[in-house]
């Protein structure tokens, strides 16, 4: 095994690949910067040219570093101006903005950077560790297993509600009843489309989070009259950021953990571990009080965990040539055109390109994060500016990124509609990240529940992974009241 | 920068946006210039990245605009699910017959449409088509521990794994069912043969079917299933040692309005992978994508490519003959239609009443 972890470095430290690497964050980090282009499109542009490529090691390097990074200059516009550059990093909006706010842009945006690095550490770690078991540990997860993560989920919502758990709940349904809208994909029956041609495909995730959360932050910003800051010092945040991520490297490690396992499910999709490591954050962290108003910790969680996510859904591609994302099934069109062939034998003759990936990924976020580094300073200057310059600016930026997510105007209609719930949410004190959340897992919770049910009738509730797993959501669901009830009456003592 | 400029920029991204709804790239062509200069094609797939389907897909942007003239851009959209129903509504009704927009297809489109029901809104029928890339026909296998109660009755049921229950391969389970005592029972639901390949590993279910000679030698391979029948008429050159559905059936091979039944829904797998321009095309267009996909077919890196991802077995089909092939697999007595009905409900897989004719486009 040494010999190919030796072999797969050399191969990826070649000029040419490092090259190549370097393309692929540089490409990668931009497109994670600009909402709406979402990475899986960008690596089905560059497929045909890689698949002209005779090296694989070349291959490697463009493409899964470029699959590396996407996540770590999107938490960027999430932290700046309320905006995800990529579905990976809708939770990082939730304390990274509020931060901003408090006028310490440059200490979130740096503490993202560091748990984006350590996540992305873990997720090669991850699957450096899984290798001898690679193939039991994909195949543990059927679909009642699945189901019952997404229940999981859901349970998400109270800590995602703040003090409005009824309402959290309500626009949790509201988002899982949104994510049935289009064509049903067992029978293609129309569901809630109105012969729509454009409903047909579903709501658009990515047309939801830019108007929930990016025009009406920018109402906000307007009618207050003043920066994104609501503060006017700029701070050392840089160095206090660099700290924090540091200081929280058991949170970091945690979630990193999280992001690496939602990743290697083959099922659950790529925008759920920054939400799992948030809802994980909040629900063992102490002193949680401030998370959702600016808590340094909330943007640690959903960083290191998207990263590390990366590492992870290679794990069932290499077990058995079964993608665990769209961005893993393209990049797994490219290996086979180049003669790779994911499976079996990519534990054993084709090992050194395996550990090239797992020194690719590594290494691309290490250029990925230093990179983004040096923009940090000037780029959290942005929120000292005055409304009236940053307001256009961002709306601009979040219409065009509406627009970039499939160069269709009638997006644009969409991200009106949602802006104005989103702007009715906020104003009435509706929480809104529960209606994201209730999307992102809606459709694979009815996916999952129809096949466990189709297939085992009720006798899936007796499976042993769900016991486990249906344990683990109710101590999630119950730790945290539990904490609260105790410390309640820690306080109660103390005054008696 | 100061405010001003601000305003003027903001001015400008979202009059370049208007702009970018306004001009159509067929709009700004000149007559002097090869057809596909300067444009971008966009390719629909039906089914998620990853599968047979979009494989073909990705082969065929890389390839095609070498041979077209203007050499043009590519780009793909992925629109997964219902069978194929969810690409084919929007193509049918929203692809305009320019060339820039063509639709990456599968055999499951046809099975769908031949199925009917209210959410078809497509007529494969009216489609252009270009060309076909088609492997070999399906082979149908199932888990190892399962193969004893495959016949009898009392035992559990072998449980038949799908998408959506109408792939042209299940045809031959539920026949099997019907004809051979199988004892089956089926479900469906799951996006995609990644997912499919996973659960059939997992035992979520015990028989599944693929043309996918890759998929299928890796999971012999591991010991994970046993062969029971190929579907094409002749044996595929790489599983010789595969019985057809035909030779398993032996005598209790059906006649008459059941056998017709079976060929309808099994029949389009011979038209596998197909490419068509929307409906209305002009002519000329037609030409050009036919002859540059035929010119592609005989590229050597192509061929290689080709064989890299859909093995050894797998041949293209002009667009001539596959509008031919297309007809005949979509062209089903009223008889025939009512026995896939009754048979699908019988064993409980969707079932839609014979189909009312889609709308018109436009």
């Amino acid at each position: 095994m040494l010999e190919a972890a030796i072999n797969g470095l050399l191969g990826v430290l070649t000029p040419e690949s490092l090259g190549f690497m370097a393309l692929g964050v540089l490409i990668g980090s931009l497109v994670g910067f600009l909402p709406g282009i979402g990475g899986p499109s960008t690596l089905a542009i560059m497929l045909p040219f890689a698949m002209t490529m005779k090296d694989p090691y070349l291959v490697i390097a463009l493409l899964v570093g470029m699959d590396a990074v996407g996540n770590t200059a999107s938490a960027i516009p999430a932290i700046l101006i309320s905006v995800p550059g990529s579905i990976g990093s809708q939770a990082t909006i939730l304390d990274g903005y509020p931060l901003a706010k408090k006028g310490q842009a440059a200490r979130a945006l740096s503490a993202s950077l560091i748990a984006s690095l350590l996540g992305g550490f873990v997720g090669p770690l991850a699957l450096l560790a899984a290798l001898p078991i690679l193939r039991p540990l994909v195949l543990a997860f059927g679909s009642p297993e699945f189901f019952v993560l997404t229940l999981w989920g859901v349970t998400m919502v109270g800590v995602l509600s703040g003090n409005a758990p009824i309402r959290g709940l309500l626009a949790g349904i509201l988002g899982v009843l949104l994510a049935t809208v289009g064509l049903d994909p067992k029978s293609g029956v129309e569901r809630f489309a109105f012969d729509q041609s454009y409903l047909w495909e579903g709501v658009n995730l990515v047309i939801v989070a830019l108007g929930l959360f990016g025009v009406p932050e920018c109402i906000d910003l307007a009618s207050r009259k003043t920066s994104i800051s609501e503060t006017q010092e700029f701070g050392g945040g840089f160095w206090e950021g660099i700290k924090d991520g540091f200081r929280y490297w058991w949170l970091t490690l945690r979630c990193s953990a999280i992001g690496a396992w939602v990743g290697f499910l083959p099922g659950l999709g790529s925008s759920v571990a920054d939400w799992f490591a948030y809802a994980h954050a909040v629900q063992t962290e102490k002193n949680n009080e401030n998370f959702g108003k600016g808590d340094i910790r909330g943007v640690i969680a959903s960083e290191s965990a998207n990263n590390a996510k990366e590492g992870g859904g290679y794990i069932p591609t290499i077990a058995f040539g079964i993608p665990g994302s769209t961005s893993t099934a393209l990049i797994l069109t490219a290996f086979i055109a180049v003669g790779i062939q994911p499976g079996p034998d990519m534990l054993t003759k084709q090992l050194d390109l395996t550990f090239a990936i797992i020194w690719t990924l590594t290494l691309a976020n290490v250029i990925a994060v230093a990179l983004c580094m040096l923009l940090i300073k000037p780029l959290a200057k942005a929120c000292f500016y005055p409304f009236y310059t940053v307001v256009p600016l961002i709306i601009v930026f979040v219409f065009i990124g509406a627009f970039a997510a499939n160069f269709s105007s009638y997006d644009l209609v969409g991200l009106m509609v949602f802006s104005l719930l989103g702007f009715m949410m906020r104003r009435h004190g509706w929480p809104r990240p529960p209606l994201l959340l209730g999307m992102v897992l809606g459709e694979k919770m009815e996916l999952y529940l129809w096949i466990s049910s189709a297939r085992y009738g009720l006798e899936w509730l007796l499976r042993p992974g769900v016991i486990l797993l249906f344990l683990l959501v109710a101590a999630s669901l119950f730790y945290p009241i539990l904490k609260q009830r105790r410390k309640r009456a820690e306080k109660e003592a103390a005054v008696l | 920068m100061n405010t001003k400029h601000l305003w003027i920029w903001s001015l400008a991204g979202l009059l370049w946006l208007d702009f970018s709804f306004g001009i159509q790239p067929s709009q700004v062509s000149a007559a002097d210039k090869p057809y596909y200069e300067g444009k971008t094609i966009k390719l629909i797939v039906s089914s998620s990245p990853g599968g047979g389907t979009d494989t073909a897909a990705r082969l065929v942007v890389r390839f095609l605009p070498k041979y077209l003239p203007g050499n043009p851009q590519t780009i793909v959209q992925n629109m997964p699910g219902g069978g194929g129903t969810i690409s084919n509504n929007f193509f049918f009704r929203e692809a305009k017959p320019d060339g820039l927009t063509l639709f990456q297809d599968s055999s499951s489109g046809l099975g769908t449409f031949s199925r009917g029901g209210p959410a078809i809104k497509y007529d494969p029928r009216k489609y252009r088509p270009i060309g076909t890339v088609a492997r070999g026909g399906s082979v149908l296998m199932i888990r190892k521990e399962a193969r004893a109660r495959l016949t009898d009755p009392k035992a559990k049921p072998i449980v038949v794994g799908d998408t959506d229950g109408i792939r042209t391969w299940v045809s031959m389970t539920v026949w099997a069912a019907e004809y051979l005592g199988w004892n089956l029972r089926w479900i469906y639901g799951y996006p995609g043969s990644g997912e499919l390949v996973l659960a059939l590993r997992q035992g979520e279910f015990d028989m599944w079917g693929t043309q996918n000679a890759k998929i299928i030698q890796g999971l012999l391979k591991d010991g994970v299933v046993e062969y029971l029948a190929q579907q094409d008429d002749e044996r595929r050159d790489d599983f010789k040692e595969v019985p057809t559905f035909n030779e398993l059936l032996g005598p209790k091979r059906p006649s008459g309005v059941a056998w017709e039944a079976y060929l309808a829904w099994a029949g389009p797998a011979q038209v596998d992978k197909f490419l068509v321009a929307p409906p209305g095309t002009p002519d000329e267009i037609v030409t050009m994508l036919r002859a540059a996909f035929q010119k592609m077919a005989q590229d050597a890196e192509f061929k290689d490519q080709a064989t890299k991802f859909f093995g050894e077995e797998w041949r293209t089909i002009p667009g001539a003959k596959t509008e031919v092939m297309i007809r005949e697999a979509t062209t089903i007595s009223k008889e025939a239609q009512n026995f896939l009905t009754k048979i699908r409900k019988k064993y409980g897989l969707p079932a839609e009443e014979p189909k009312k004719e889609p709308k018109k486009k436009g």
